[in-house]
């Protein structure tokens, strides 16, 4: 399968192809992780993470992936397991990492980092919203599915369209100072 | 109105054109508020796909668990035939270790209401203009789970507010979590009976209160009840499972 199959079969969450991409890179970021003080389940959350920061990057955006799939999926994993390794403080693993990280040729840096910094933002925002009231979470969702402020101020007992409106600006001003709050930079 | 609001209206296509021509002037002068209208339109895009991206997380768990097993077969053992006695010994003793486990595994163990009752954090904030002091006291004592102190709070601000049912709810899980199983009883009985989007909140915490109470029978009556489309169902059926 072509590495321009493997995004849109992430896109499309096409299982059996998604099966093909774990196939063809799993066994690889897992000896990677493996050798810089991981696990094989830290392998799996990295992996995951790293599919799901190239969907969240390219799926919904017109942005064109510029290099090979295998190699942004990799450099994305990479940075994110820095990143957490930086979390717990293991400096000598991340000095050791970091200096690899300005050494490796294949890593399309560029990108990763784009694509990481997505994941990081898309996590903040999952983050966040799981903080709102339950109140505001159903009608931020509704909005979301596209429900009309008529349709949603009688499911949540809200008084008219006007006062959903109203609502919304209170939840998202509240979502927007928690992001700002929490946003890892 | 609030930068928030003239982005959003801005955003639906529901500002006026000179209010339109006067943002997109501002917005070119003004960096932080042309990154607060790229921040509302994450927000916006994040809310139309979050279900996708869930599922999609889901999905890729799902697989990622085929390719990333950490248990490895453990290899045929030899059959040794031991003397009647030593082999007596034995059994004692590895019953003895499965007894101690099973002891341990009961006891450390988090009981079932524990795993079950993840209260949705409070946020009251955002909902009100009201003086704030008040408010962000009672947030900050329900979340840090410092249910005796959110109590007072929350029962002040109800007889101010008696229509609210988010804060009768949120009362409720205060005094099922002190205790107070008669008044937290009531007001899930009352809140699952309205039509409100409280509903499916008011059924399972009924049901977590008699959890609470170790009454299984009425906890399981309950959650039978729970319809497929209650936001619940599903820790429903896990529930019911493990009762």
């Amino acid at each position: 399968m072509s590495e321009e199959n493997h995004l849109l079969a992430l896109c499309a969450g096409d299982t059996p192809r998604i099966r093909f991409i774990y196939q063809q890179y799993a066994g690889q970021i897992r000896r990677w992780v493996e050798d810089n003080n991981g696990s094989a389940a830290d392998a799996q959350d990295l992996f995951q993470d790293g599919l799901i920061a190239i969907y969240d990057r390219y799926c919904s955006k017109d942005i064109e992936l510029s290099n090979s799939f295998g190699a942004l999926l990799f450099g994305v994993c990479k940075r994110k397991w820095f990143d957490r390794l930086k979390e717990k403080n293991r400096e000598t693993i991340v000095r050791k990492i970091e200096e690899e990280r300005y050494t490796d040729d294949n890593d399309p840096s560029m990108e990763s980092e784009a694509a990481f910094q997505e994941l990081q933002k898309q996590e903040t925002l999952t983050q966040t919203f799981a903080l709102l009231s339950a109140q505001c979470q159903q009608l931020l969702t509704l909005l979301g599915q596209g429900v009309v402020g008529d349709q949603i101020a009688e499911q949540l007992g809200i008084a008219n369209a006007n006062a959903v409106y109203q609502s919304k600006h209170r939840c998202m001003s509240r979502w927007k100072e928690l992001f700002t709050q929490n946003l890892k930079v | 109105m609030n930068n928030t609001e003239r982005i959003d209206r801005f955003l639906r296509g529901d500002l006026p054109e000179e209010e339109k021509k006067a943002l997109e002037t501002e917005l070119s002068q003004n960096a932080d508020l042309a990154s607060e209208l790229a921040l509302q339109k994450d927000m916006e895009a994040f809310l139309r796909k979050q279900t996708q991206r869930a599922a999609l997380r889901d999905q890729l768990q799902a697989v990622g668990g085929e390719f990333f097993q950490t248990s490895e077969k453990a290899e045929p053992g030899r059959i040794v035939s031991l003397p009647r006695r030593q082999t007596l010994r034995w059994v004692i003793g590895i019953a003895a270790t499965v007894t101690l486990l099973l002891v341990a595994r009961f006891l450390l163990q988090p009981n079932l209401y524990d795993q079950f009752a993840q209260h949705p954090p409070l946020a009251m904030i955002e909902k009100s203009n009201e003086a704030q002091d008040n408010l962000a006291a009672m947030e900050a004592a329900f979340n840090q789970q410092d249910y005796a102190r959110a109590l007072p709070l929350l029962e002040a601000y109800q007889r101010q507010k008696p229509e609210d049912l988010q804060v009768e709810l949120y009362l409720g899980i205060c005094w099922l979590e002190t205790q107070q199983y008669a008044k937290a009883n009531a007001v899930f009985q009352k809140i699952s009976q309205t039509e409100s989007s409280f509903k499916d909140y008011g059924q399972w915490y009924l049901a977590l209160s008699y959890l609470k109470q170790g009454n299984k029978t009425a906890c399981r009556k309950i959650l039978l009840e729970v319809p497929a489309e209650s936001e619940f169902a599903a820790k429903a059926q896990n529930l019911l499972k493990r009762l």
